[in-house]
């Protein structure tokens, strides 16, 4: 018994700060999704109606809602497989030489720690469509006209793909941690069953590397679903979300509900099904990881 | 050890020069952001908006425009406070749960520290509408004056961080048993074990803990304005960045000057503790 | 049953002192006679005033503060941009520790203030103090009451007309600024220059959404089309003002081609502020702009030959030149503001003191907004001033968006709608002008309580 007790001791911190900032906090929002709450008056209760707003079923619908919702849904789709197929890329280049690697890979990470708005500012000013390095530098190109980038909806999202790129350190540093991690033995014995290139990185390289994969794939699924702060900083103006509502993200549209609107009441209704789906798509990933991601050395 | 044939040799040098040769290509692409914000933060506003990319002159005095702007000295002080008190809350608090789910064996333990992991996944931004909420409203009584400060952001760190937790864990997990026994064979208790024993094993794992909070909180931008937007005393230095751009248009000789002030203090911890980064982030996801 | 009694009591009390009662204590002044205490006291306000105006700003609160001698003010400043100023007023309302004043920017969002009773209504005082909104220019009103609450007075204020460049206007050949919608276009077209590669080295206008001061709503209005009906539903469908605006602007878009003009919208739209403005530096011919532009030219490119003129009306609207959007700084006090009386006095120094209003309007080039101020021999406004005191006066100006109880949200979808409109992505106009009407109505149906 008295083990439990000193557990507990050691674990009320965490209980504690669970209780108070997660527990109750989800509570009370799932409460206020089903209010209308503009935090000046107390909160009045109205049912579904957020949740019907949200998803425009019967009566009015949230024009902006949808829009958000493909932002989102773009920015995930391309910018984790990009983030995947470069770290990996990056990571594998890394392992050739035999000297320099330390100094590479603290070039590469780096970017990746630098703050999130201070290189949205950058990307800002490289991408700026007149006297930006960028568009100086493709307007040489013969037969080329430069994007506006964030100045046009249809660049802005590829724009913002690059900036997260140019922070891909974290992930490569994973990715050759894993690549470090694979034993020699497997490719020397594939090797001596004549196995050429591609054929080492399809049966070895990559099965070993699914458990980075995964984890890679798992957060990046999570953060793009709260893409922030560089959409923030790239829409640049009063209005969220410019240019015409292309940097729109959920987490974006979100905030200006919560903090801007005082719609608390819709705002916890968002954030709810915002949950809601980042669970799905966890378990959806659990599951079919035990198809495709191999733990463990043996590669039998 | 036996030369090679000499067209292997050569074959092999080759090889080489053309790896670093991708790899330096690679790195100048990395670096060509910071250079262009360097070479910008010491244009003329004029040049800044004009194709060369040179600074002619060298204009060293915009660092100190930005100085004279904006109150640069209070946000960096505000940063650190935040920063640094919400390390050091997240080392003291998670050091001993993260001991309790790795060193001690009770019942319930995995499934206990799977809720940890599963917080992991909640959106930040489901529970600080009702965080903002209840210190807005419902705390009113404390007479605290919470909205509009720092205190907010620092209080939670002393409770726990599920990702901390989970990094002292892994590394806690891998200190061999034997010493901890030599403790309790001259009769302490798990007090000392974690103090004399754990702790000083863990110094990598710690700093790695409190170098990530620390990179974290200092370039935290979400929570920070929803907490404090509207006050500027209170401001760190990511909102004040991110709304001095607004406030100087197209000064972006000054924009980029404030962005590199900004951003300097980060890199150079990360030249300092870069080992500490490194081997923190592979403890994360390889062994998870 | 004593001890009760005495909880009671006690409660009654604590919920006194700390004023977490009703919540709505306090958002009316007190019908008592003005205060006359004179102890001294300091107040704050928060305002958005930076850089050189700040400065300005300050000395004429010192002024304020010689005049009411008991009064010390204590001023905290915030980096503005419009809508930041609305969350700045409710968060620290919400966090229960507003100013005693606030001075806002952006009166987009005066009637959820007043509404919600966020800013206490100021009509006692006025009426007390013998102060009536009529006092200033008919505009006023729509920007700063709602529901029949004046929780808000202007103070100092913006009015739109049309700025001309006069060396680019005789290169042309043409002699006056032009008055109607179709004469504008036709200035437009024959004032664009092209560089050799084919790109706009001088446009004419640009019409395009948010270049500058420009909404398709300023356009729109010229044709005397209104945003809702008087039931309050949007009618960009049914009002054909809307219909004929857009499809004004369309045709200039397509002469320029859409890809070259909004090149050069994004080429220069960022230097608005600053001394490369593409009309300042002779790039734009016309442009639709504030009154505050005359002093940053002075400031900035005195050399500059322009002239400033009404934005032009439509050929079947005559009667509507000379009127524009008009709406710029706000006064007010909000709720739980700890000395409201004395706040009171430093709201009726800003909006209504003619030595006031006139020392700002000549600092920073903004339209004084009282009838006695815009009169006053003491302004030293350069002649192409006029126009905009004559603006502001106009009695068809007005603000736009109009106030409604959930801000100006909802106006975002019609900046969206027109950028897809111009960029040649809606088809079916009229069918797009409905959809943008339900799309209003959702939006505004969310903000309102059950």
């Amino acid at each position: 018994m008295r083990k439990y007790a000193f557990v507990l001791m050691l674990l009320s911190p965490w209980i504690i700060g669970f209780l108070a900032f997660t527990a109750i906090p989800m509570g009370l929002s799932l409460y206020w999704s089903f209010t209308h709450y503009d935090l000046t008056s107390d909160p009045i209760w109205i049912g579904l109606s957020n949740y019907k707003f949200m998803f425009g079923i019967g009566g009015h619908a949230d024009p902006f809602y949808w829009m958000s919702v493909k932002n989102t849904l773009w920015i995930i789709a391309f910018g984790v497989p990009l983030r995947v197929l470069f770290g990996m890329a990056t990571a594998m280049l890394l392992t050739r030489p035999r000297r320099g690697v330390n100094g590479y890979r603290t070039l590469f990470y780096m970017p990746s720690i630098v703050p999130r708005v201070g290189s949205a500012l950058v990307f800002v000013y490289l991408f700026n469509p007149l006297s930006g390095p960028i568009n100086i530098l493709l307007n040489k190109i013969p037969y080329v006209t430069a994007p506006l980038w964030f100045g046009d909806p249809r660049w802005a999202k590829p724009a913002l793909l690059v900036l997260g790129l140019w922070g891909i350190g974290d992930a490569v540093v994973l990715y050759l941690a894993g690549l470090l991690n694979v034993p020699r033995q497997l490719y020397e014995a594939i090797s001596i069953e004549g196995a050429n290139a591609w054929q080492r990185f399809r049966y070895v390289t990559l099965p070993m590397l699914t458990p980075v994969i995964f984890f890679t794939v798992i957060i990046g699924v999570i953060d793009g679903f709260q893409y922030f702060d560089q959409a923030y900083i790239a829409s640049g103006s009063a209005t969220l979300g410019e240019p015409n509502g292309s940097l729109l993200f959920y987490g974006i549209w979100m905030y200006e509900q919560a903090f801007q609107s005082f719609h608390m009441g819709y705002a916890a209704a968002m954030a709810w099904v915002l949950f809601l789906a980042i669970m799905a798509c966890t378990a959806l990933l659990l599951i079919t990881s035990r198809r495709w991601v191999h733990y463990g050395g043996g590669m039998s | 050890m036996r030369r090679a044939p000499a067209s292997v040799r050569r074959r092999q040098l080759l090889m080489m020069v053309f790896n670093h040769a991708i790899l330096i290509a690679i790195s100048i692409i990395f670096m060509i952001p910071i250079l262009f914000m360097f070479a910008t933060a010491l244009m003329t506003d004029t040049q800044s908006l004009s194709p060369r990319l040179v600074p002619d002159p060298f204009v060293w005095s915009n660092f100190r425009q930005v100085f004279d702007q904006i109150d640069l000295v209070r946000y960096t002080w505000n940063t650190f406070l935040y920063a640094g008190l919400s390390t050091l809350g997240v080392i003291l608090s998670c050091v001993p749960v993260a001991y309790a789910f790795s060193r001690i064996q009770w019942r319930g333990r995995n499934v206990v520290f799977l809720l940890v992991l599963s917080t992991l996944m909640l959106p930040s931004q489901l529970t600080i509408i009702s965080m903002y909420v209840i210190f807005a409203r419902d705390l009113d009584w404390t007479h605290i004056q919470w909205v509009g400060t720092l205190k907010p952001l620092i209080l939670p760190s002393f409770f726990g961080d599920a990702f901390s937790i989970f990094l002292l864990r892994q590394f806690f997990m891998t200190i061999p048993q034997e010493l901890a026994d030599a403790v309790r064979v001259d009769g302490g208790g798990e007090l000392q074990i974690l103090r004399q024993v754990i702790v000083p094993l863990s110094k990598p794992a710690i700093a790695a803990v409190g170098l990530f909070n620390f990179v974290y909180a200092w370039n935290n931008f979400y929570d920070v304005l929803v907490w404090v937007g509207e006050n500027p005393q209170a401001q760190t230095l990511s909102l004040a960045l991110s709304q001095f751009k607004t406030l100087h248009h197209v000064e972006w000789n000054l924009t980029m000057a404030a962005s590199l002030l900004f951003m300097i203090p980060v890199i150079l911890l990360f030249f300092v503790a870069q080992r500490v980064f490194i081997e923190g982030i592979t403890l994360t996801g390889v062994k998870g | 049953m004593r001890r009760w009694v005495l909880a009671l009591a006690l409660a009654v009390a604590v919920f006194a002192i700390t004023g977490c009662g009703g919540g709505s204590s306090g958002s009316t002044a007190s019908s008592a006679p003005l205060s006359t205490d004179k102890t001294p006291v300091t107040i704050t306000i928060r305002h958005p005033w930076t850089g050189d105006e700040e400065k300005l700003f300050q000395q004429a609160i010192s002024n304020f503060e010689t005049k009411y001698p008991w009064i010390t003010v204590k001023t905290i400043g915030f980096p503005n941009s419009d809508t930041f100023d609305q969350q700045i007023v409710i968060k620290t309302i919400n966090a229960g520790d507003p100013p005693d004043a606030f001075l806002s920017f952006g009166p987009d969002y005066v009637g959820q203030y007043c509404s919600s009773d966020l800013w206490i209504d100021l009509s006692s005082y006025m009426q007390r103090d013998g102060l009536s909104i009529k006092d200033f220019a008919p505009a006023a009103i729509s920007y700063t009451n709602f529901d029949g609450k004046q929780c808000a007075l202007p103070s100092l204020t913006d009015a739109f007309g049309l700025y001309y460049n006069k060396d680019l206007f005789a290169k042309h050949g043409i002699t006056a600024p032009p008055k109607t919608m179709t004469e504008l276009m036709a200035d437009a077209k024959k004032l664009t220059e092209y560089n050799p590669d084919g790109s706009i080295k001088v446009a004419g206008f640009v019409p395009l959404q948010d270049w500058g001061q420009l909404g398709v709503s300023d356009l729109a209005r010229m044709w005397g089309a209104k945003w809702f009906d008087s039931s309050g539903k949007p009618q960009f469908a049914s009002d054909p003002g809307w219909q004929a605006a857009f499809e004004w602007q369309k045709q200039l878009v397509d002469f320029y081609g859409y890809d070259k003009i909004k090149t050069f919208y994004q080429g220069y739209n960022a230097n608005e502020f600053s001394a490369s403005n593409a009309f300042e530096t002779g790039k734009v011919a016309m442009m639709f702009d504030g009154e505050w532009r005359t002093a940053f030219i002075k400031r900035e490119h005195p050399e500059l030959n322009y002239g400033t003129a009404f934005m032009p009306a439509a050929d079947d609207h005559p009667e509507l030149y000379g009127a524009a959007r008009v709406g710029g700084t706000i006064v007010g006090i909000p709720k739980g503001s700890p000395h409201p009386d004395q706040a009171w006095l430093l709201v009726k120094y800003l909006s209504a003191d003619p030595a006031y209003l006139v020392f700002m309007a000549n600092g920073v080039g903004n339209v004084p907004t009282t009838q006695a101020s815009g009169t006053s021999p003491d302004l030293k406004l350069p002649p192409t001033f006029q126009t905009f005191i004559d603006v502001w006066n106009n009695p068809l100006s007005s603000f736009a968006p109009p106030l409604t109880a959930t801000g100006a949200g909802y106006a975002t979808l019609l900046s969206t709608f027109d950028n897809n409109w111009t960029a040649g992505q809606v088809s079916d106009l009229p069918g797009g002008l409905a959809t943008l009407d339900s799309q209003v109505s959702d939006q505004l149906a969310l903000g309102t309580a059950p």
